[in-house]
């Protein structure tokens, strides 16, 4: 799975600061509701500290409460209380009689000889309130600074990192054998700007070392041509000689086989070279049962040769926009290869529809994957009459007209299909 | 017949020359493209066969020269280029017929030959042979004035066989002129033999000589 990277970049953004607002929040909340609770700790000190210094001045209890909020009690004890103080819940006369917590102060105190217990109850609501209130409003504000930040994060990121994507979509279109050098736009960022140098750099050197490949293949086998005409040329005039002896004759044929052999390797290759240099471009309205019926003709006498039964169908008015000669040439070595590998007595079953023409031919199945077969010069059965380019030829011919073709063996048969669009 | 062959390939250019002395034809060559071009200026010729890549200048230069100066003379292009848009240009500006390298010698004559028929002769011409005559226009063959009952591939073989009588031939030029290009299928030959067979027995039930010998070790000969 992989994801984009502004997401995950995003991502990260989010599981950090969330992480942070929140450790903070707590951190904030633990310090703030540690200085309330002193503060109201220190508040009953210093309330108590009041009464003291009133009794001691007055010689009398106070007549009322001192303080807002804070209720003291007086209660007559026999002897002095313990001073405690602990929290407690308690009904809230200011809050709907709702039990709320309170802080309760209990001190004792000495008024002529007659022991009081002081009760102070310090209402620790408010405070409470307060951490409550301070922490919404730290965690709406941490919220919203996150949205924010994702969505800046998101229209920066997309800003930045546009000539990065803009390379990746034009390096995705980069063909080889393309005509026109790859087209990168120029970008502010140095990083962006170094990588789009190097692909250009490195880009121009797949497209000349092609172009090189290609056009020295092509150059190989012109100028193979000549001296294969001077071999051939001479080893039938060589023919003509009356003294051969039967060796020398047999020497010359082989001669001749051989040439032969080469000069179809060469012719194919050719080709091949051809169609990927894109020299069969120009495609027009071509009437396919018409075509394979010429061809089929050729082929149905040897046919009767090789003792195959064909089962032709063919649909009328195929019509497909295609380069005529790569039509042909398509039917011609798909054909070739079903005759060649169809076992003895074989039926060979050709089907044209308006979908797709359709080969069939018995024969034992393949040893190696199909795609094996669509490379050059290999051999599946390694005869020694096959130059190893046919389905090589049939696959840059697939390639180069955007047809399909598909493979399977089935009922003990190979059967390849060419889709049309 | 005066064949002018413009092939800049020595080798090359003395074996077919040599080869279709033989048959008879005065057989001059051009090495460059000046002297092609200072040849068809002096010189008429019944046939030229034209390499387009020659040293000096373009084939197709010749060949437009040739067409406006002798536009009866017969041109066929002999290229180690095969590609399809110079064979269409080449027989566009007026070339009669069009071989790629590297082909084979009897092939090259039969279309010397077809090429001269039907520019010589407007193609009304019978082929004879004894008591073989081919009417390459009806594309019929008879023997002793009766008509043969010959498939398209046994006729072509007669006709290809007359054209280069006296020769020994390949099987495998035999074969690729019946079949083509595409034709290199295991078994050729015992599917050529069994052609030869038929044609021969066709001759023979009408009382015509079994010419067509077999060459051990090479192929077959039309002997006389």
């Amino acid at each position: 799975m992989s994801m984009k990277l502004t997401t995950q970049t995003n991502l990260w953004y989010l599981f950090v600061t969330a992480l942070i607002i929140l450790l903070g929040t707590g951190i904030f909340f633990f310090f703030l509701k540690d200085l309330l609770d002193e503060e109201a700790t220190e508040t009953l000190y210093r309330e108590k500290d009041d009464i003291i210094r009133f009794i001691s001045r007055e010689k009398r209890l106070p007549n009322n409460t001192l303080f807002i909020g804070d209720e003291v009690t007086y209660r007559e004890t026999p002897f002095p209380v313990q001073e405690s103080l602990n929290d407690t819940l308690l009904t809230n006369p200011y809050e709907d009689q709702e039990l709320s917590p309170f802080r309760c102060f209990q001190f004792p105190i000495e008024i002529q000889k007659k022991y009081y217990c002081v009760t102070i109850k310090r209402s620790l609501f408010e405070a409470n309130e307060l951490v409550q209130a301070l922490i919404y409003a730290a965690l709406i504000l941490s919220i919203l600074s996150i949205v924010i930040l994702y969505i800046s994060n998101r229209w920066v990121f997309r800003r930045i990192w546009s000539p990065f994507y803009k390379t990746i979509k034009a390096l995705s279109h980069f063909q080889s054998n393309q005509a026109e050098p790859l087209d990168l736009k120029s970008s502010n960022t140095h990083e962006f700007q170094k990588l789009n140098k190097s692909l250009i750099i490195l880009t121009e050197n797949v497209r000349r070392d092609f172009q090189n490949m290609k056009a020295f293949s092509e150059n190989a086998a012109h100028e193979l041509q000549t001296p294969l005409s001077i071999i051939q040329n001479s080893a039938e005039a060589l023919f003509q000689n009356q003294d051969l002896t039967e060796t020398q004759a047999i020497q010359i044929n082989n001669i001749l086989q051989a040439t032969h052999r080469l000069s179809r390797l060469n012719k194919s290759l050719l080709m091949l070279s051809r169609i990927e240099n894109k020299q069969f471009q120009e495609a027009s309205q071509v009437d396919l049962s018409i075509l394979l019926k010429q061809k089929l003709e050729y082929y149905l006498s040897l046919a009767k040769e090789y003792n195959h039964i064909f089962v032709i169908t063919i649909q009328k008015n195929i019509v497909i926009n295609i380069h005529p000669d790569l039509a042909a040439m398509l039917f011609q070595n798909l054909i070739d290869n079903a005759i060649k590998h169809a076992s003895a007595e074989g039926k060979i079953t050709l089907t044209l529809t308006d979908t797709h023409f359709e080969i069939r031919n018995p024969g034992p199945p393949l040893k190696s994957a199909i795609e094996k077969l669509y490379l050059r010069f290999y051999k599946e059965s390694g005869r020694s009459d096959s130059t190893g380019l046919g389905l090589a030829i049939v696959h840059s011919i697939i390639q180069a007209t955007g047809l399909k073709l598909q493979y399977q063996y089935e009922h003990d048969e190979h059967v390849f299909r060419v889709v049309f669009q | 017949m005066k064949i002018l062959l413009v092939e800049d390939e020595f080798s090359l250019s003395q074996t077919i020359a040599n080869y279709l002395k033989d048959d008879g034809y005065v057989c001059e060559t051009a090495c460059d493209f000046a002297m092609a071009i200072q040849k068809i200026e002096l010189y008429n010729y019944d046939c030229v066969l034209l390499d387009l890549m020659i040293p000096g200048g373009h084939g197709f230069d010749v060949l437009s020269r040739l067409k406006k100066d002798h536009p009866q003379t017969g041109v066929i292009i002999i290229s180690a280029r095969d590609d399809l848009d110079n064979c269409i240009k080449g027989l566009d500006m007026g070339a009669d017929d069009y071989l790629s390298k590297p082909f084979h010698l009897s092939e090259l004559q039969a279309r010397v030959r077809s090429v001269l028929r039907r520019r010589k002769f407007n193609g009304h011409t019978q082929i004879q042979f004894r008591e073989i005559q081919i009417n390459p226009t009806e594309k019929l063959a008879y023997v002793n004035e009766e008509r043969l009952n010959l498939t398209k591939t046994e006729y072509e073989l007669l006709l290809f066989f007359i054209i280069n009588k006296h020769r020994v031939m390949a099987r495998i030029s035999i074969a690729e002129h019946l079949w083509g290009d595409s034709m290199d299928l295991a078994n050729n030959h015992d599917f050529l033999y069994s052609h030869i067979k038929n044609l021969r027995k066709k001759m023979t039930e009408k009382g015509g000589g079994d010419y067509i010998k077999s060459v051990y070790g090479m192929g077959y000969r039309w002997e006389e």
